[in-house]
């Protein structure tokens, strides 16, 4: 019965976020969604970084400019393909992750949020300033979409692809955080000292961790350049950042659904919003603050957590372990 | 009987304080040493430095022949030594079992990619420690409390936790900082146990520790600390008898 | 005619580098007495600049009244921040993060407040310190006169708070307390009072510093994020978090260093240049350069 209860609650979801092109025609509510979809990525990646390995960036949107700039111009400029200029977007971001993540082995919590703010900011006056490359804040034009045998993607054919993105990726986390590769993580979240002292290279983790997320941060630059068309230094700034660590800590930082709640909610919350209280054009982000605000306040473990833990509760099932698997946890129980 | 570990000259400043000056110490194969002394003679700093935590300011540890002092301490405990801490350093948001599983990691060999492909490997492998890291915890009596969250166990069985946690290590050298500090009597008698099968088990520790009774107990040669020197070694007995230990600690509690 | 140009450059180095010291001190206050980094700390000197010119130029209240009147509001603001933000994540179990994500979005909160109230196009401020063209000249220099003033508050802020941190008790309740709070309550502190005046100084000295920079950036919504907030980062990193006198040093230098790349390298790049000092500086003495209160082993 609990059973069945879980597998219908689960399966209505994944019908609906499968049917949704289909349920609404609206090209707006689409273009939202991608948006989301994208921001998913770059969330789930902080989620990683963040609440397993405990290293705080407030310079996430730095790696984003960097996958988005990568394959523009790849694509542009070296007139290659998209997917190696996704590729190299990939590639161009986690090398710098590798780099950021440096600092990280003396700093701890502010002093590393700073670097990070500091490194995000770097990367923006860059994009504003070498306006050769970047066009400045005249941005770049005619980024190539997307092609399906010769005609561009639509909006339905973004939200699949990223669908199946969202889904790869999500099994790669999975699998990470139910691995050894995993636990290492949590361990030196908890106790750097205790970690090193069980034989875990706390640098090689923190490093993995930076390169992993600024490589998925990368990947979602390159899809919303694809996307877009067109690049401009405007959404890389440092509230851009903040509001990717608001999206994982309203999500939750402990588990892999807080990249895709943090990212949904808010992602739709401000075009509400926007789109309801009409004439309130400069108040949308004040409540939106004003929201995230109270959430953290209130629910400082995150929504996904507690729509998890009320879930969990529906069905009776007991929340054993952190980096091993559910099954095994009930052989304990 | 061959010395696993040996220090020569080991001295570590923080800024104007000497925690440890000189000291040369060897650790038997197979055997217990203890290293005593009053509070804030430098005994946790030395333990500290072998399990490379801190850098030593001079001097040499010598591992097997090998030479660790400038090693980082996760290649130190993968060489062999394993630790546990005078003020417990469990990893708190990781269940009991899990924690016995972080020192397992240095016997995984599946790769990233092997883990993103989810290959049989990965989940042998995962099975495998798992059932290694029950059976750690089955040697100090933990296996009852597998799933709970360390902040959920009484101290004893916290203490009894980290112990397992270094032991899964397969350590050639323990060392345990202070193991029955702050033990209530039961707790005590458990931790007495958990010694015993790990001497039985044969296994070489650096022993620190207050409580008397228990040093009698579990070494086979005691080192004295104070004021970051060796001022005494030998067999308890020995020790017991020598008056500048005894006036080390004297001194200490006149005060 | 170098020689003028580079005394130009030490002045306007020297002067804008000083309310970056200011905004440091706000950094440093909070870190000292709750091992926090309020990231909206700069949203005060927005809120400052704006309260002022609302009493000064919209309200006509006379100068001083305008100045206290702000001054007093945003150290108000400091207490509610404390009860509204800091106390209410700690009762429900939120840690370092949650409120360093809370204060981010604090500043957005602000930022979208003022321009709700007051609209984005930045406001003259008014010329309480001398007209915006009157300059002062000195040989070949021509110092502007709001420099002087600049100068007259921050050295005046500055003696006022060594007199209140080296000579009085409250200088020893915060030490105290920034050392081992546990301690500092066994020996009678009262811990819950010395963090709520750590708050409302720490709003108060950014309030003032946001005054101080308004004529220079007029009022704005530049005043509430972005650069101006992470230089007195800087700044107070340079001072290791918890000297005070460092704090100012720091912000010194980042004003001249900001100066002179403009001088000599190109004024797009000022602020590139001074993150990469901070990166260099959390790297390289993650103690700060300018601390002789914690002394490094
Ligand atoms: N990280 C550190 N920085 C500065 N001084 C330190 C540090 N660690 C230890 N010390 C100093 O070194 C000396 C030796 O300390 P240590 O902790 O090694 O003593 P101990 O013998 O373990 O004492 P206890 O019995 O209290 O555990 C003390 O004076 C202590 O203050
Ligand atoms: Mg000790």
């Amino acid at each position: 019965m609990r059973r069945n209860l879980k597998r219908i609650v689960y399966g209505a979801f994944f019908a609906l976020v499968l049917l949704l092109p289909l349920l609404s025609r609206n090209e707006y509510v689409l273009f939202v969604m991608n948006k989301a979809l994208l921001n998913i990525i770059v969330v789930s990646g902080l989620v990683f970084l963040t609440g397993f390995a405990g290293q705080i960036s407030l310079g996430q949107v730095g790696f984003v400019a960097i996958g988005a700039y990568t394959s523009a111009l790849v694509t542009t400029r070296l007139g290659m393909p998209i997917p190696i200029g996704i590729v190299a977007a990939i590639a161009l971001s986690a090398i710098v992750g590798l780099l950021v993540a440096i600092p990280s082995f003396k700093l701890k919590a502010f002093f590393l949020s700073l670097v990070t703010i500091a490194f995000g900011q770097i990367i923006y006056l860059l994009i504003v300033n070498l306006t050769a490359v970047t066009g400045g804040s005249q941005g770049l034009f005619n980024i190539p979409p997307m092609k399906l045998g010769g005609t561009p993607f639509t909006n339905t054919l973004y939200y699949y692809l990223f669908l199946v993105l969202i889904a790869l990726v999500g099994v790669l986390m999975y699998r990470l955080k139910y691995s050894y590769i995993g636990r290492q993580m949590f361990a030196v979240n908890d106790d750097d000292v205790a970690a090193e002292a069980c034989a875990i290279n706390s640098k090689k983790t923190k490093v993995f961790a930076f390169a992993l997320s600024a490589g998925l941060a990368g990947l979602s630059g390159a899809l919303t350049a694809h996307m877009v068309g067109f690049l401009t230094p405007d959404p890389f700034t440092f509230f851009d950042s903040a509001n990717f660590v608001a999206m994982a800590v309203v999500g939750g930082l402990r588990q892999l659904s807080g990249g895709i709640v943090g990212g949904l909610v808010l992602t739709w919350l401000p075009e509400l919003l926007r789109l309801n209280i009409s004439g309130f054009e400069n108040y949308y982000l004040l409540v939106n603050s004003v929201i995230v605000m109270l959430v953290i306040v209130f629910l400082p473990s995150g929504l996904g957590a507690s729509l998890f833990k009320g879930l969990s509760r529906l069905w009776r099932e007991k929340q054993g372990a952190v980096t091993l698997r559910n099954s095994r946890s009930k052989e304990g129980e | 009987m061959a010395n696993i570990l040996e220090t020569k000259a080991l001295t570590k400043r923080f800024g104007g304080i000497v925690a440890n000056r000189g000291i040369n110490l060897a650790i038997e194969q197979g055997k217990t040493t203890g290293l005593i002394g009053p509070n804030g003679s430098g005994k946790s700093t030395f333990i500290n430095q072998i399990s490379g935590m801190f850098p030593p300011t001079s001097g040499s540890i010598l591992f097997e022949g090998e030479e660790i002092s400038r090693k980082p301490a996760c290649e130190i405990a993968s060489m062999g030594i394993a630790r546990t801490f005078q003020r417990i350093q469990l990893f708190g948001h990781l269940n009991v079992v899990e924690n016995v599983l972080v020192s397992r990691c240095k016997f995984m060999r599946a790769s990233a990619l092997d883990i993103a492909l989810g290959t049989a490997r990965v989940r042998h492998e995962e099975k495998a420690q798992f059932d290694k890291a029950m059976e750690f915890l089955g040697i100090v009596g933990l296996d009852g409390d597998a799933w709970k969250l360390p902040s959920n166990l009484p101290y004893g069985k916290r203490r009894a936790l980290e112990i397992a946690r270094a032991l899964a290590l397969e350590p050639l050298l323990l060392l345990l900082d202070e193991p029955a500090a702050g033990m209530t009597k039961e707790e005590f008698v458990e931790i007495l146990r958990i010694m015993e099968i790990l001497k039985e088990r044969k296994i070489t520790m650096l022993l620190v520790e207050h409580t008397m009774e228990f040093i009698r107990k579990a070494v086979d040669r005691v080192y004295v600390l104070n004021f970051g020197e060796v001022i005494a070694q030998g067999s308890f007995e020995e020790i017991e008898r020598n008056k500048a230990v005894i006036s080390a600690y004297l001194g200490d509690e006149n005060e | 005619m170098v020689l003028s140009d580079l005394l130009q450059n030490i002045i306007g180095g020297v002067t804008v580098g000083a309310t970056y010291g200011l905004i440091g001190l706000g950094v440093v206050f909070l870190w000292q007495s709750i091992e926090r980094i309020n990231f909206a700390n700069i949203s005060s000197a927005m809120l400052a600049a704006y309260l002022f010119y609302t009493f000064y130029t919209q309200l006509h209240l006379g100068f001083l009244v305008a100045f206290v009147v702000s001054i007093a509001i945003i150290a108000a603001y400091g207490l509610a921040l404390r009860h509204l933000v800091l106390e209410p994540i700690n009762r429900h179990g939120g840690d370092k993060l949650e409120f360093v994500v809370a204060t981010l979005m604090l500043c957005t909160f602000w930022l979208s407040v003022v321009k709700v109230l007051y609209g984005g196009i930045a406001k003259p401020f008014p010329p309480v310190f001398g007209e915006a063209t009157s300059f002062v000249q000195i040989g070949s220099i021509s110092i502007p006169s709001v420099y002087f003033w600049i100068f007259f508050v921050v050295l005046v802020l500055v003696l006022v708070l060594y007199v209140l941190l080296q000579r009085t008790m409250i200088g020893k309740m915060f030490r105290a307390t920034a050392q081992n709070k546990e301690m500092a309550s066994l020996v009678g502190i009262n811990v819950g009072m010395t963090t709520s005046l750590a708050f409302m100084l720490s709003t108060s000295i950014v309030g003032i510093a946001g005054i101080l920079l308004a004529p220079i950036y007029f009022v704005s919504l530049d005043l509430g994020g972005g650069p101006i907030g992470v230089k007195g980062f800087a700044a107070a990193v340079m001072g290791g978090l918890i000297d005070p006198l460092g704090t100012i040093l720091g912000g010194l230098s980042i004003g001249l260093i900001e100066n002179f790349s403009t001088l000599f390298i190109s004024s797009a790049y000022k602020d590139v240049i001074s993150f990469v000092v901070l990166v260099v500086v959390l790297v390289w003495k993650p103690r700060g350069i300018f601390n002789w209160t914690t002394k490094g082993d």
